[in-house]
């Protein structure tokens, strides 16, 4: 299938998935309603997600880091201290900057699975800092009557208006990656996740870049943190657990890393998918985390995915049982 | 002195007991070729690590202008003006040609992120100019039918043009060839040399280095041998050419005696 | 305080365990496994289970709970990243694999063992010692005195014997290896099963000095990262220091500060050491980027 073909497919998927986010306050039910914002605000953090990853290939779990600033930012800034829920929107998200900024600088100069670790301690480190800080955070009992975010006397507060300011959200952002991902900051992220030593002999700090896809992931995210805890006027530490960490990568990978699509899929398929599996009750994560495995096993470049960095899926298998492939090209 | 140029002076440089590189000094002018040969491990390569800032000396200098190259991250050097191309063609995968090539104009873009986040004209002009740009540049090296390909299907030749128009996008001040030629069949040998002419006489420095003996001599304006690390010749072609201990460096001993056909 | 240091000293004895997995792995085959702390979980919980279910002698219960461990190392490397690193995957992704699979362990515990903590008898029932008014329970001494053992032992198989020499070669080169003769596969395999043996054993003998539940492979598997790379990743005698270093601060931290800062502590012991220096306290080799 042609790179040209693929995009003319995400294209109509994209259009889809608008026709159904539009029609569905009209005609679905409340429980879908209800999950379609949660897979607004998910697909958000995707996202982000997919800007540090996808596109700039740097190997971060730590989303739920500046998810939980965001979403406690909001909670403790209102309750608090009394600000506007606005304000604390966007506070909290310029210190999610600043953490960003202050982690990435000497974060960022690890490579691979290094970055990987470091970042997955934080995103545990935070779950287990919310948990422990008891006096801040009200510790695993969280907090809750966050006021609703209100512009004049409208205040968001039910079910059908945070449904359109959560898609809003989550269509900015993927206009904001869509912005990103066709400039030339785009193609810097790309070149430096292919090529870094080619990419500084062109002349891109690879730093600098690698910083700023990480800054713009944190903002991103804590928005998404902060809406969510608008949402649900609640937070605690369950929010950012490494089931949670596991989720939104596995979003990304699922949808495909680096595309348009991907993060609305991927959210949309594991936030409607434990239903399906609700009936096994005890068995329901075992067999959730079972086809994780296997799918990244066997698909990790996903639905969209314009990231091919694994051989081809024949090399798995031992050499006795690989079939004899004529001389094409994989 | 009003255009600048590369000056190495003493470099030396060691990986554990090995002296790759021992008290090596040469210049590149802007707008002239600089031929750097010699056997293989003379330490060439390393040269162009060295100065495009990917390996330290571990004593002389490396100048470029007025600026201290040694001190600079690679980044920083590139952004002086002075960009290379590797030895092992390497696109950046999964970017498609054009798009390589289009990372290479990566320091003509002035726009910043609220610029491209709000689309302003400025941007938006600024994008368009260098894309039309890169047009011109694909068209130059034969590659505009495949611009919208996968980098990495290109046949063995077009990657090694590829790697040279995405480093000549920058539109540096000295290019660093590292064994360009190496695997082109005549017909591409002779493009490459007529590419070479051209960029020089539009001004760029270039430092030539190749296995090619005759494709050097023929192209450059003053080169430099190197063997087991040393300078063991510089100067004109022909000095250099006329030069025992070169031919023994390439010829053996035996062989020195007589006197090859360069040209 | 006698008593913390003992905790401290047992308790990094198991990271130590773990750290050694971590470290020996990555040596061997470029991976890094963090379901490394898994396998103290199933060497304790499994014991558990063939002693006070299937009651089956002591010795027995524990030989089958170091294999089951054993036998779940295996399983990961065969089916999950033998065929990644075949396929040569990003280490990221074989990463992130790991911990899926750490995941899977853990919820396939809770499903046929249940979610209560469970404990064992001591190896030496009686054996305590008493230290200036402590009362010291002997198995924080049996671990420390095996894990000491076990740890020379090892250090001695890997540097005079021809399968050490080959797992060293691998460290340094998969492809060159292979070209000499060694088997960088049958080395992965042996890797895989030799840390999770170390692991398992290192889960059965805690078990009686504290509980151990499903959930407990990904603190061990936490600890064991943050003392391996206190250590220096890829140092064994590293991780026998970084075990017991941590194993000590954690102790404190727990009895002074409160269990539940313990993680947080650790998070950021490992944060500012990869941040700062990320070879750790013996290590030397660490790749950065430029």
């Amino acid at each position: 299938m042609s790179p040209r073909t693929r995009a003319r497919i995400e294209f109509w998927v994209l259009a889809l998935m608008l026709a159904c986010v539009i029609l569905a306050p009209f005609v679905g039910s409340r429980l879908v309603v209800y999950d379609l914002t949660v897979t607004a605000l998910y697909a958000m953090v995707v996202v982000s997600l997919n800007i540090v990853l996808g596109l700039a290939g740097q190997v971060s779990f730590a989303q739920t880091t500046f998810m939980a600033i965001g979403g406690y930012g909001s909670a403790l800034l209102t309750t608090a201290l009394g600000l506007d829920p606005w304000a604390a929107l966007a506070l909290s998200a310029l210190l999610a900057l600043a953490a960003a900024l202050v982690i990435g600088v000497p974060l960022l100069r690890l490579r691979g699975h290094y970055l990987a670790m470091a970042t997955f301690a934080l995103a545990l480190g935070t779950n287990s800092f919310v948990t422990a800080a008891t006096p801040l955070t009200n510790g695993s009992i969280g907090i809750s009557s966050v006021p609703p975010l209100q512009i004049g006397d409208f205040a968001f507060d039910d079910a059908r208006s945070f449904y359109v300011l959560s898609w809003v959200a989550c269509i900015g952002s993927m206009g904001i990656f869509a912005l990103l991902a066709h400039s030339h900051i785009g193609r810097a992220w790309r070149a430096l996740a292919t090529g870094q030593e080619i990419a500084q002999s062109l002349g891109i700090d690879v730093t600098a870049y690698k910083v700023l896809a990480f800054a713009i992931g944190a903002a991103i995210a804590s928005v998404a943190g902060s809406l969510y805890v608008e949402f649900t006027s609640f937070v605690g530490p369950d929010l950012y657990d490494i089931g949670i960490v596991l989720n939104v990568l596995l979003m990304l990978f699922i949808g495909g890393r680096g595309s348009h699509a991907g993060p609305v899929l991927g959210a949309a398929i594991l936030t409607f998918a434990p239903q399906f599996l609700a009936g096994l009750e005890q068995y329901q994560n075992l067999v959730f985390f079972g086809f994780l495995l296997l799918l990244i096993l066997t698909w990790p470049s996903g639905l969209f995915g314009r990231v091919r960095d694994s051989g081809p899926i024949e090399l798995m298998l031992p050499i006795w049982l690989r079939r004899r492939r004529s001389a094409e090209s994989p | 002195m009003s255009s600048a140029e590369l000056t190495l002076s003493g470099v030396t440089k060691r990986f554990g007991g090995l002296v790759a590189v021992d008290d090596v000094s040469f210049a590149v002018p802007v707008g002239r070729v600089h031929g750097l040969i010699g056997p293989n491990g003379a330490g060439k390569s390393t040269a162009i690590g060295l100065v495009s800032g990917f390996l330290r000396p571990d004593s002389g200098s490396i100048e470029f202008g007025s600026s201290d190259l040694t001190r600079l991250s690679p980044s920083a050097i590139a952004r002086l003006g002075i960009s290379r191309t590797f030895q092992q063609a390497s696109p950046l995968g999964g970017l498609s040609v054009f798009e390589n090539v289009l990372v290479g104009m990566h320091t003509h873009y002035h726009a910043g992120l609220a610029s491209v986040l709000v689309r302003t004209p400025g941007a938006r002009r600024e994008a368009s100019e260098i894309v039309r740009s890169v047009r011109e540049l694909l068209a130059l090296f034969g590659l505009e039918p495949y611009a919208e390909a996968d980098a990495r299907n290109l046949t063995f030749g077009q990657l090694r043009f590829l790697e040279i128009a995405r480093a000549i996008a920058m539109r540096p001040r000295i290019l660093m060839l590292d064994e360009p030629a190496a695997g082109l069949n005549d017909v591409e040998r002779g493009q490459l040399a007529a590419l070479i002419r051209r960029f020089r006489d539009e001004g760029v420095g270039m430092l030539l280095v190749d296995h090619d003996v005759p494709f050097v001599f023929a192209l450059c304006d003053s080169m430099t041998v190197m063997n087991f690390g040393s300078v063991i010749a510089s100067g004109d072609p022909d000095t250099v050419h006329r030069n025992p201990a070169v031919r023994e460096a390439y010829l053996g001993a035996a062989a020195a005696a007589e006197a090859p056909q360069w040209h | 305080m006698a008593l913390i240091i003992a905790i401290g000293i047992a308790t990094g004895c198991v990271y130590a365990l773990v750290a050694v997995g971590y470290s020996l792995i990555y040596r061997t085959t470029a991976v890094v496994n963090f379901a490394q702390g898994s396998y103290v979980m199933v060497g304790g919980f499994s014991t558990y289970w063939f002693f006070s279910v299937a009651r089956l002698p002591y010795p027995v219960a524990v030989l089958l709970g170091v294999l089951s461990a054993t036998a779940t190392g295996l399983v990961l490397w065969t089916f999950v990243v033998l065929p990644l690193w075949r396929r040569r995957s990003p280490a990221y992704v074989v990463l992130l694999e790991t911990i899926i699979f750490g995941a899977i362990v853990s919820t396939t515990a809770l499903i046929v063992l249940g979610p209560m903590p469970q404990t064992l008898p001591p190896w030496f029932p009686g054996f305590a010692l008493d230290f200036q008014g402590n009362h010291i329970d002997g198995q924080y001494i049996v671990v420390a005195a095996a894990t000491v053992l076990i740890m020379a032992a090892f250090s001695a198989i890997l540097r005079f014997t021809t399968l050490g020499r080959a797992m060293r070669a691998c460290a340094a080169s998969r492809d060159t290896s292979q070209l000499l003769g060694v088997s960088p596969e049958r080395v992965g395999a042996i890797a895989f099963a030799v840390t999770a043996m170390l692991g398992g054993f290192g889960g059965a003998m805690i078990t009686p000095a504290q509980f151990t539940s499903a959930d407990a492979g990904l603190a061990y598997g936490v600890f064991g990262f943050v003392a391996a790379v206190l250590g220096g990743f890829g140092s064994l005698p590293g991780a026998l220091l970084g075990g017991l270093l941590l194993g000590l601060v954690n102790a404190v931290v727990g009895r002074y500060v409160s269990s539940s800062y313990q993680t947080v502590i650790s998070f950021a012991i490992l944060l500012a050491l990869l941040a700062v220096r990320p070879q750790g306290l013996i290590g030397s080799d660490w790749e950065e980027s430029h």
